[in-house]
């Protein structure tokens, strides 16, 4: 096994045991739990980073050129964040999520190709590749993070609120390890290839589990008594401020693609599927960030614009999700040499 | 005055009245939160929707470039312009709002002055050859220059990268497909009865005797693998080359093996010198990333002649325009850094007002 792999093995498990630990912590209430939940994080996160800057020197050029390289690089910033939102916040329940987020996005990272593949001439173009693809992506891990406290936030509010969020939550876990089982799957040969009705199927019977799943988690959570801290607890902030932090760099990230596609081929905008999804999703946050001044006109009342902003987040990173991932194998475009 | 006249001019001022009260509607209606927050929906659900048309082409002609959706865009813009000349304040707590929004219409003026006053056309140039002429879709446009393409060269990166594989056709039933090179490994060729193996890998092909092969060195010179054919009780090997794909084929063959081996390109180097008055005023190696500049003009490396690599495409752009794009997005990145990082931390400082209250309108 090269020294490469193992910071990234390390870093897997650090995840994992980060995810683990923190669940610990949630059912105890021990404090301690938390602590070493934290360092597991920040030790999966050097060891992270470690392996970004190794791939830099070998391969003599930046690392953030395909899927593999940007999966790893978003896990990278997802678990900065969540130790940022961690030790300046310390929100209930958002670790987990986070540190889960960070992991699948590495596990999903290792069914790519892992060689350091030359660069085609467009990309070879160390500055703007570097700022273009940091600020993008670590304007992705803020909404990530934004959306792990969402959900947290809505699981905490009563009634149609909770169950709705429950539904959400459990389908986009399920999505995710889903969608990995079967990644995996085909790599190695183990699973046929789905396609046609049995994918009408297979998401049928997800629908059908994720709702099954929300229904225990509802359960859990009422025999709990989990209760909502008031719409101006620590969550309700956070929604915003994760988001706050990240529009800029989303803003930025834009703007720097859009200079570089100036120097590359003379035009700054070309309404490329990519450019103009990651537009749309500018859009979507944009709108979120104008919400608190429409006044009620949207039909939201001062006292639920907390609980609009939330499920807003949510939507919002499913833009994140699809201008990432479904432009790359739904629409085609200038951006498809990143696979 | 006479009740009449009075009357009248009553009749008058409540008709003005009327006017600016409506005029006064429509200006407020402009300026509103409102309409940007539907304008801003809206123009998310018409992207979707032109995303989603297959033929980008015809997304370009019937929605991006359509005079409706400019239309679109430019009523965001207003909007956007009214809003920020209605709001605009220099307070720490508005000021970065009102940059952001500025750096916003900075930019599209810029978009604007690129869409009237700019061009922009393709070049093709074979090795040798000079040209002034450049071609866009509706129309053809004339240089000031003339540029003399000296020489182009295509670079690729000879072990790194290489993608390899096995193209396999068959005739009967129609198949056409692609298999890893695995030494070793025999597959079927999809529902036919046909079996291929792998035997053999030679980087460097040569024939040391009759019936003996082997590689002149380790580097791939002359690639090439030995195949093994199985069709029921037939059998036959023979050898199939990346460099030369026809030798060893029989044309009348129902299944033929081809050994593909592309190099990934590493760079496009066009060198060129530019003309005025018989003079060069201007020559560099154009690449990809790096573009040559003058007198306005920026010369851009686009496309290339796959098959012989004999000639050149260039894009050739000027954009008076783009300056202004630029000086937008470095306002638009000051505004919204300041709103979102520096903001809060001055604001804090001077007595937390609540960042979440609701703003009436």
């Amino acid at each position: 096994m090269s020294a490469t792999r193992v910071f990234f093995n390390v870093a897997e498990v650090a995840y994992l045991a980060a995810v683990l630990v923190f669940a610990v912590y949630y059912a105890s209430h021990k404090k301690g739990f938390r602590a070493v939940a934290i360092s597991f994080l920040i030790a999966g996160g050097l060891s992270q980073a470690f392996f970004v800057g190794w791939r830099w020197v070998e391969g003599e050029r930046p690392p953030f050129a395909n899927s593999f390289e940007t999966l790893v690089f978003f896990s990278l910033a997802i678990a900065v964040t969540c130790i940022i939102v961690e030790l300046l916040y310390s929100p209930k329940a958002v670790g987990a999520g986070a540190s889960l987020l960070a992991l699948l996005a590495m596990a999903y990272a290792n069914l790519f190709d892992w060689a350091i593949d030359p660069l085609m001439p467009a990309l070879q173009n160390s500055l703007w590749l570097t700022l273009h693809v940091v600020f993008c992506f670590v304007s992705y891990a803020a909404f990530a993070v934004s959306y792990v406290v969402a959900s947290v936030f809505l699981l905490k509010q009563k009634g149609v609120l909770r169950k709705v969020s429950a539904f959400l939550t459990s389908l986009s876990i399920l999505g995710l390890v889903g969608g990995l089982v079967y990644g995996l799957g085909r790599k190695h040969g183990i699973i046929p290839k789905v396609g046609g009705r049995t994918t009408i199927w297979l998401i049928a019977a997800g629908f059908v589990v994720a709702g099954l799943l929300s229904a225990a988690l509802v359960a859990v959570l009422n025999a709990r008594g989990v209760r909502s801290e008031g719409k101006r607890s620590v969550l309700s902030i956070l929604v915003s401020k994760t988001i706050a932090f990240g529009f800029p760099f989303l803003t930025i990230g834009i703007i720097t693609g859009s200079v570089w596609a100036n120097v590359a081929w003379g035009r700054y905008w070309g309404w490329d599927p990519k450019e103009t999804w990651s537009l749309i999703t500018w859009v979507v946050y944009a709108f979120f960030l104008h919400v608190r001044f429409s006044g009620g006109w949207l039909g939201v009342k001062a006292k639920s614009l907390p609980t609009f902003r939330a499920l807003l987040s949510m939507i919002g990173f499913l833009f994140v999700l699809f201008t990432y991932f479904g432009v790359n194998y739904l629409l085609s475009g200038l951006h498809a040499y990143g696979d | 005055m006479s009740w009449r006249s009075k009357r009248r001019e009553d009749l008058v001022n409540v008709q003005t009245s009327k006017k600016i009260s409506a005029g006064r509607k429509l200006l407020k209606l402009l300026s509103s939160v409102k309409l940007a927050i539907s304008l801003l929906a809206v123009i998310a659900v018409v992207l979707i929707v032109a995303t989603v048309i297959r033929n980008q082409t015809q997304a370009r002609r019937y929605i991006y470039h359509s005079w409706w959706f400019i239309s679109l865009l430019g009523l965001f813009c207003l909007n956007l312009a009214l809003c920020t000349a209605g709001r605009w304040s220099f307070r720490v707590r508005k000021v970065g709002t009102t940059v952001t929004h500025a750096g916003v219409l900075v930019m599209v003026i810029g978009v604007v002055i690129g869409a009237v006053s700019g061009e922009r056309g393709y070049m093709q140039l074979y090795i040798g050859h000079s040209g002034n002429t450049c071609y866009s879709d509706s129309e053809k446009i004339s240089l000031p220059f003339t540029v003399h393409l000296r020489d182009f060269k295509v670079e690729r990166y000879r072990n790194r990268g290489v993608h390899e594989r096995l193209v396999i056709r068959v005739v009967d039933p129609d198949f056409i497909g692609a298999f890893p090179l695995e030494v070793g490994k025999r597959f079927r060729i999809a529902d036919t009865s046909y079996f291929v193996t792998i035997l053999r890998y030679e980087p460097d092909f040569v024939v040391l005797g009759e019936g003996t092969y082997g590689s002149r060195s380790d580097t791939p010179n002359n690639p090439a693998v030995q195949v093994q054919l199985e069709n029921g009780s037939q059998n036959s090997e023979h050898w199939v080359f990346a460099n030369f794909p026809g030798m060893h084929q029989d044309p009348d063959s129902n299944v033929q093996v081809f050994y593909q081996r592309i190099e990934k390109i590493k760079d496009f180097k066009s060198k060129v010198q530019l003309f005025e008055a018989g003079k060069v005023v201007a020559s560099k190696t154009i690449e990809v990333n790096r573009p040559l500049r003058y007198k306005g003009y920026t010369i851009y490396q686009s496309s290339y002649d796959p098959e012989h690599e004999l000639f050149s495409v260039f894009d050739v752009a000027r954009d008076p325009g783009v300056r202004f794009v630029y000086l937008g997005f470095l306002i638009i990145s000051a505004g919204v850094m300041f709103t979102f990082y520096l903001r809060p931390l001055l604001v804090k400082r001077g007595g937390a007002p609540d960042s979440t209250k609701q703003n009436q309108e």
